[in-house]
């Protein structure tokens, strides 16, 4: 049986008025023992070259012991790729990044395994995609997010043409999601804090706690807002936007995982007191499943793209952007033409194609971008699925 | 009183009649038929104004006092010799004898029932045409003409006062002629049958009847009267043009046709149709009709694809943006259109380009509206021709080549899809074994339904003159293909040509309208369209 998976990062973020980018790959394995050689190969060899990035599942398994045991079993290693350059030196952290690029590209060849990229631009937004009363509540709840990452999951599983077809394998397929954790925090106003965690928690269930901003100085509400298990329901409407194709394939997994980099563990190392490292180290991992080695590849994926530090041009970057999408909602119009194709997907062929109407008439509408590329290629053949009745109400309607 | 005599019994004539001294008997005048001048004038302002001016010499054809001998009744040799393919084979000069001139003439200055009611007189010269053969010789409209030229009432009056047509005379027939203008009543019974009506019918009927025979002058005529509506109707300089005759002998009848247009916009001269906004949208016209090379006059005045200023960025110019297919060879180039139907068919290509319609290069591209006449090829009702059966035949196979595929063809359901493999079996079966009991459409309809079958979303306009419910009816199903626009039928021109040609017009922007509509959303689906079909 196949497998796919797909693990997912993001950069920057929309609520604070900058773009955000949710960039990822998607391993693609003949089957399930070819997909776990690679990642034990995968993370061996970066191991042994002193390239890993942080905990995952090989340096802290996800095999049912307590988290206090597995914490204090976990070794860091002598030589790590910390999460910036220590030196300031970013050339040669990039350098470095795609060395760990090189390593997956290679070990993934020789296990039969494809990797394809991914990325999508959010453009800077102050639409309400989430309305509540309070404004401070609607930004803790960072659904904008969640609905980001289902317009990405839906591109990958039905747009995506080595993805979709991996996961519609007549021997089957497997599929997992990989998410990152994410916590957000909100300004709260003097004297309000109570009031509002305690809202948080009455009313969206949501575990805030107060802290203070570090740059600001000033209070803010902070709460996870997604935990490890809302993957489940992220995977679950992406799949349901798409209720007129049929799913084939089975989930094997769905999760959210905190990327901890062997930085962070260094510093809770480093407390004195051995009973509160211990307790740190439990409370940082009690709160995730631990990822794969190859999510933390991601994590500097996302960071690279979204600040133009990684070239999608260099090899093996350019391989794996090829097989995936490189897409911008921010200037290229990709949020519009996902709704075009999705209305598409769901028999609404006339509303498809006049949406694509309306993306071709905008005037900076570009027919050579990245973007208009990628979604011609998925709207290629819709000649052929029209019927009679949309082609007379489009020779009508069309303007 | 001789004008321009260049025949033989004209000259010979003239010196009995007039004379050496051409002094002898003022009032009547010979005119020489056959000479081109006078033809001219005759049939170009002898019949809207009453008057001609022959060799310096005015001649008033409505004065009573003079009578008038046309001699001859041919027209003259080469005014209707035709360059354009289309329009070799059709028998113009029959009508435009002598004799049907002389019925127009009645025709035009005879008062009218209505005028006699109200107690109108004729008062025009006796004129008899001299026709050096005998009637039976006569054809077509001439010889009906003649008839009644030649008919008496109960009392021995003409039918037609003061109008003869005088067949293989003797001197002493046209003599008698002559002298019976004294004793000639202009007046008839009450009861006798009104004549102008009856020429008038005879005339019009002609002209406009006979439209299964494809080379018949009927075909032609509305092309030729639409032409001018479009066209530049200011004055022409120089031989005159096949339909500047047609015309006269049309307004004869009553029918305000002319050479003056019907305005349309506001802008005087030059009529066109299409505003520059839908010359944009409509982009490029593809003419496939066997009478294309006439039509093309007309669709090029009314489209506005005239001259070599570029179109916009297409890369072509306004004349490049309409194509005539077959315009050197349209039997050549109908015959081979079903084997580059296939040659599309095969080569997995989406919309059907210009190129591979007219099989040459073409800078039309894939975007263009197809007008396509219903009849491309000529026989008679009922009689398969030489050129007909293979393309049907081929056609057919190409059909359903087209069925049996896997390409989408959206307008097809099952049941629609089975009936037409039938009626493309039918085509293929020679003829009288069609092994079908059912009533199928006509086969003239396959070409444009397998032509929306291949590519849904090219716009075909049915550039035809039929009304006929069982030529319309199998196209609707089909949503690409326009059937509001009508060739004119001039036949039922009742309601005078100025409305005849704003109806025209409103049907024929409404059909490019349409076209438009239908491009529209060709040139939306285009980027989506798959490289490689599977067949």
């Amino acid at each position: 049986m196949k497998t796919v998976e797909i693990l997912i990062d993001e950069s920057g973020d929309i609520r604070r008025r900058r773009p955000m980018n949710i960039t990822g790959l998607a391993v693609i394995a003949p089957s399930v023992e070819a997909r776990d050689a690679f990642h034990a190969t995968y993370v061996a060899e970066l191991d042994a070259a002193g390239l890993t990035a942080g905990i995952c599942d090989h340096f802290a398994p996800n095999d049912g012991r307590q988290p206090l045991d597995i914490a204090e079993a976990v070794q860091m290693p002598r030589q790590f790729i910390p999460k910036r350059p220590t030196d300031g030196n970013w050339q040669q952290f990039w350098l470095t990044i795609q060395q760990v690029a090189d390593t997956a590209h290679r070990v993934a060849g020789q296990a039969g395994i494809n990797i394809v990229a991914f990325s999508l631009q959010f453009p800077p937004t102050t639409e309400r995609r989430w309305g509540t009363p309070d404004a401070t509540i609607d930004q803790l709840l960072d659904r904008p997010y969640s609905e980001c990452l289902k317009d990405v999951l839906e591109l990958l599983i039905y747009e995506t043409p080595q993805i979709s077809t991996a996961l519609r394998a007549t021997e089957g397929c497997l599929l997992s999601v990989d998410l990152p954790t994410r916590t957000f925090g909100a300004p709260v106003g003097h004297g309000e804090m109570p009031a509002k965690l305690a809202d948080a928690w009455g009313h969206w269930g949501l575990k805030a706690r107060a802290e203070t901003n570090r740059d600001t100085g000033q209070p803010e509400i902070v709460a996870g807002t997604l935990d490890p298990a809302d993957a489940i329901e992220i995977l679950t409407t992406a799949l349901n936007r798409r209720p007129a194709e049929p799913i084939s394939f089975q989930v094997e997994r769905a999760r959210c995982c905190r990327l901890i980099n062997w930085p962070q563990w260094e510093q809770i190392e480093a407390v004195p007191d051995p009973n509160r490292k211990r307790n740190r180290r439990f409370w940082t991992i009690e709160n995730s499943p631990r990822p794969k080695q190859i999510h933390f590849l991601v994590d500097f994926l996302s960071n690279g793209i979204f600040n133009e530090s990684i070239r999608p041009n260099v090899d093996p970057y350019r391989i794996w952007f090829d097989r995936g999408f490189l897409l911008s909602s921010a200037t290229e119009q990709a949020g519009e033409w996902l709704v075009a194709v999705r209305a598409f997907a769901n028999s609404d062929r006339v509303g498809a194609i006049k949406a694509v109407q309306t993306i071709r008439s905008a005037p900076h509408h570009a027919e050579r971008s990245k973007t208009t590329q990628f979604f011609r290629r998925c709207a290629t053949g819709w000649p052929d699925e029209l019927k009679a009745a949309d082609l007379q109400r489009l020779f009508a309607e069309v303007r | 009183m001789p004008t321009q005599l260049e025949t033989a019994p004209a000259k010979a004539l003239d010196a009995i009649l007039h004379g050496p001294s051409k002094t002898s008997n003022p009032g009547v005048i010979l005119l020489d038929y056959r000479n081109k001048d006078t033809f001219t004038a005759l049939w170009l302002h002898g019949l809207s104004s009453g008057n001609v001016t022959i060799d310096g010499q005015q001649i008033d054809l409505t004065d009573p006092t003079k009578q008038i001998l046309i001699i001859g009744n041919d027209p003259v040799d080469g005014v209707f010799d035709a360059k354009i393919p289309a329009l070799v084979g059709i028998n113009f000069r029959s009508h435009f004898t002598a004799t049907s001139w002389l019925a127009a003439w009645k025709v035009k200055f005879s008062p009218s029932a209505k005028e006699k009611e109200q107690g109108a007189k004729e008062s025009l010269a006796r004129i008899a045409v001299i026709d050096p053969r005998e009637s039976r010789h006569a054809q077509g409209v001439a010889r009906a003409l003649q008839s009644f030229f030649g008919s008496k009432d109960a009392d021995r009056r003409s039918l037609v006062p003061g109008a003869a047509v005088l067949n293989g005379p003797s001197l002493g027939g046209i003599s008698e002629w002559l002298n019976a203008a004294h004793n000639e009543r202009r007046t008839l019974a009450k009861d006798a049958p009104h004549l102008r009506d009856l020429l008038k019918s005879t005339i019009w009927n002609e002209l406009t009847s006979d439209r299964e025979q494809h080379h018949a002058l009927s075909n032609v005529l509305g092309a030729f009267l639409l032409s001018a509506q479009v066209g530049n109707g200011g004055g022409r300089s120089g031989v005159p043009w096949i339909q500047d005759y047609l015309v006269a002998l049309v307004r004869a009848c009553g029918i305000e046709v002319g050479m003056d247009q019907v305005r349309l916009n506001e802008q005087q001269g030059f009529q066109q149709w299409l505003t520059p906004a839908q010359q944009e949208t409509t982009g490029a016209v593809l003419l496939l009709d066997d009478m294309g090379g006439i039509w093309e006059y007309f669709l090029r005045g009314a489209t506005g694809f005239v001259g070599k200023t570029p179109l916009g960025l297409t890369g072509r110019s306004y004349r490049e943006s309409l194509a005539v297919f077959g315009r050197e060879n349209f039997t050549a180039a109908i015959q081979a259109l079903p084997t580059r139907l296939a040659a599309h068919f095969d080569s997995r290509a989406g919309h059907l380009s210009a190129t591979a319609l007219l099989g040459a290069e073409s800078k039309i591209g894939d975007d263009f509206v197809l007008l396509l006449d219903l009849r491309l090829f000529s026989h008679t009702k009922g009689q398969a021709g030489e050129t007909e059966r293979p393309f049907f035949t081929n056609l057919a196979d190409f059909g359903l080549k087209l069925l049996d595929s896997r390409r989408s063809q959206p307008w097809l359901d099952e049941e629609s899809r089975q009936a037409m493999r039938l009626e493309l079996e039918s085509l293929k079966a020679p003829a009288g074994c069609t092994g079908s009991s059912l009533s199928l459409p006509p086969p003239e309809t396959v070409l444009p339904r397998l032509l929306s079958l291949l590519d849904p979303t090219l716009p075909i306009v049915i550039f035809s003159s039929t009304h006929r419910t069982e030529l319309i009816e199998p196209f609707r199903d089909y949503g690409n293909i326009i059937t509001g626009f009508h060739k004119p039928v001039l036949g039922g021109l009742s309601e005078g040509w100025e409305l005849a040609v704003r109806e025209m017009h409103r049907d024929f922007l409404d059909a490019v309208d349409r076209a438009a509509a239908i491009l529209r959303v060709r040139q939306l689906l285009s980027p989506f369209q798959k490289n490689l079909l599977l067949n």
